[in-house]
């Protein structure tokens, strides 16, 4: 993945050199492409935010720290402006996104299951520390709605279909007890430095999709500011992975800021 | 930016903490464990909700005390009461086997087990013919047949592990071609990637009278196996048959190879005082890396290094108990359950320390311990 963002951006920095040299060139078809009601824009962006199950279960009982990995986007859209006045346009884009964070919890009765290389699991019910590590790539192609509201303004809205490319789910449970198999099975304590680790990376969906939601500000003529609100709609786990026994979604905010042709 | 960044952060963190729910009543139901006065020793089985609860022939049970370790908020009741009873005083006198049903804090979970109090002297001689459990992992009869008292191993433990997919793949299994009949095969294997980062990378098969407390499994192995059971006789002799082959490639506690070193396996017994009916010795009985011996220990009957051959034949094994610490055994004491015998097995010598070869295989069978008259 990160091989894929360097490539990226180096492709992106040469198109925007590309772009200066031969902008005398250019800039007839691109005022062509206005006059037609198309818009060309490349974003940059971090995601800041969490994987998280919705609303937080009762077996969550608190939230003992946060990390936000960095997480970069890039992207490349074109807006159709409908209408005459270029109030009303529709954008099709495509994203390179990450979404990555860590958290530790406090749970209660959290039913999970740790699998050995030989396929053979251990299963129970967690009471104590569980960190968690989510890292996951994305191809995502936002489908939005665009409303200018003033010349500077435009908000958008609309869902968003991803293709996960690579997916980690990961992590350990520390400082607690299990009771396995069950609640009538037998305890085991683990302190310190007894932990137990878990993995469930294979477990993730690779088609998600959810609602997109922001802002983009013109600072200057070419260069916009956004923030987007990205809520993810279904499950990221498999539909037949029961061992996290509530649905987890990730909500992101995207900050950046994108250049338009 | 920093600052929206901050911004965001702060906002997503507090929307996620006011969104933490009032906390459930819990939901587990079970007895972690069980206690008392006059209490030898305790077998807790938590697949079939068993529990087996041995006091010394001649003591009062009509008012036995039991005292259980139960889930937070969970409650515990005599299915039928007794009018005896007065808990955590019971009456076993008129039914030595009786319900008892624990209920979670939530009401949701309930579950029965069965508790007998026994009084049963420790058999002499083991031939591993029967297996009280065959599923998930073997668990022996200690006694034959109509017995219900049964030998303790680390397989419990091992379960934990999640590398075992049936109950052949335990490091304590029985085999069906013993020296007579069927015979307990010990195998030292692999923990996987639950055991090497928590310091145990190894399970040495081990075998041995006492109970093994799986709470303890992660937290503190040594501390898990609780060896011996009252004995009112002076041992002289442990006599069986074993085969003993060494895994090629000996380990240390963080699993990384220790060249030029060979494993062995163990065979030993132990008479002990016990100054409480509630002690035992637990797997640090040698303590110091096993070159020392504990101060409770009376009389110790082990295979040596060079009677411990690798071979593919039955060989036999005829040890005697020799008397350890400068100690002598007090009849009186004897006579009143004052000194508990382990006999331990192990495919392993420091297993108990997470050192040894995967791989390595003993075989035991037709065990006897001769004691004087």
């Amino acid at each position: 993945m990160k091989k894929y963002i360097k490539t990226i951006l180096v492709l992106l920095l040469c198109g925007f050199t590309q772009i200066s040299h031969a902008q005398s060139s250019e800039h007839k078809g691109l005022i062509w492409l206005a006059s037609h009601g198309l818009d060309y824009e490349v974003k940059a962006g971090v995601n800041i935010g969490g994987t998280s199950p919705l609303p937080l279960p009762k077996e969550i009982r608190s939230l003992d720290s946060y990390s936000p990995g960095l997480a970069i986007t890039l992207e490349g859209n074109a807006t159709k402006w409908i209408d005459e006045k270029q109030k009303w346009g529709i954008s099709v884009g495509i994203r390179l996104d990450s979404k990555d964070m860590e958290t530790k919890a406090s749970v209660k009765n959290y039913g999970m299951e740790i699998f050995s290389e030989t396929g053979g699991k251990i299963k129970g019910l967690w009471t104590g520390g569980v960190k968690t590590k989510v890292k996951m790539s994305y191809l995502t192609v936002p489908v939005l709605a665009n409303y200018r509201i003033s010349s500077r303004w435009k908000v958008m809205a609309g869902p968003y279909f991803s293709y996960m490319m690579n997916g980690e789910f990961s992590g350990n449970v520390y400082e607690g007890h299990l009771r396995t198999p069950d609640a009538s099975g037998s305890r085991v304590n683990f302190e310190g430095e007894n932990m137990a680790a878990y993995d469930f990376s294979d477990n993730l969906r690779h088609f998600q999709w959810g609602m997109q939601i922001g802002g983009e500000w013109k600072a200057y003529k070419h260069l916009n500011v956004h923030a987007d609100l990205t809520w993810g709609l279904n499950d990221i786990f498999e539909k037949d992975f029961t061992t996290v026994s509530f649905a987890m979604y990730p909500i992101y905010l995207n900050i950046g800021f994108g250049y338009e042709f | 930016m920093k600052l929206k960044y901050i911004l965001a952060g702060v906002l997503l963190s507090l929307s996620i903490n006011s969104c933490i729910q009032d906390e459930a009543l819990n939901v587990e139901a079970a007895i972690d464990s069980c206690t008392g006065t006059n209490i030898q020793s305790t077998t807790i089985d938590h697949l079939r909700k068993e529990i087996e609860i041995y006091v010394l022939d001649g003591t009062n049970i009509s008012q036995q005390e039991l005292i259980f370790t139960l889930p937070e908020g969970a409650s515990i009741q005599a299915e039928k009461a007794e009018a005896n009873d007065q808990p955590p005083l019971y009456d076993f006198s008129q039914n030595t086997l009786r319900s008892f049903i624990v209920t979670s804090e939530d009401g949701a979970t309930q579950t029965k087990y069965l508790i007998r109090v026994n009084k049963l002297a420790l058999p002499t001689s083991y031939s591993f013919e029967e297996l009280k459990e065959v599923t998930p992992y073997n668990v022996f009869y200690l006694t034959n047949a109509s017995g219900i008292m049964q030998w303790a191993s680390g397989n419990p433990g091992y379960n934990l592990s999640g590398m075992a997919l049936n109950e052949t793949q335990y490091p304590t299994v029985q085999h069906p071609t013993g020296y007579s009949g069927k015979c307990v095969k010990l195998t030292t294997l692999s923990t996987g990637n639950f055991g090497k980062p928590i310091g145990m990378p190894i399970a040495a098969g081990n075998l041995f009278i006492g109970s093994f407390d799986t709470q303890n499994a992660v937290l503190a192995p040594l501390k898990a196996t609780h060896f011996g059971f009252p004995f009112t006789k002076r041992p002289s002799k442990i006599t069986g048959w074993f085969k003993y082959k060494a895994g090629d490639v000996f380990t240390d506690k963080s699993g990384n190879t220790v060249t030029g070193k060979k494993d062995k396996g163990d065979i030993y017994a132990v008479l002990y005082e016990a100054p409480n009916s509630d002690f035992s010795l637990d797997g640090n009985l040698f303590p110091n890396n096993g070159t020392e011996i504990d101060e409770h220990i009376v009389l110790l009957a082990r295979i040596s290094e060079q009677e411990m051959i690798e071979t593919n034949e039955w060989t036999k094994f005829n040890l005697d108990f020799i008397p350890q610490n400068g100690k002598t055994i007090n009849a009186e004491d004897l006579k009143n359950g004052k000194y508990k015998l382990a006999v331990v097995f192990s495919s392993s010598v420091m297993g108990a320390y997470f050192q040894g070869a995967v791989g390595s295989e003993l075989w035991i069978d037709e065990v006897e311990i001769i004691c004087e008259n």
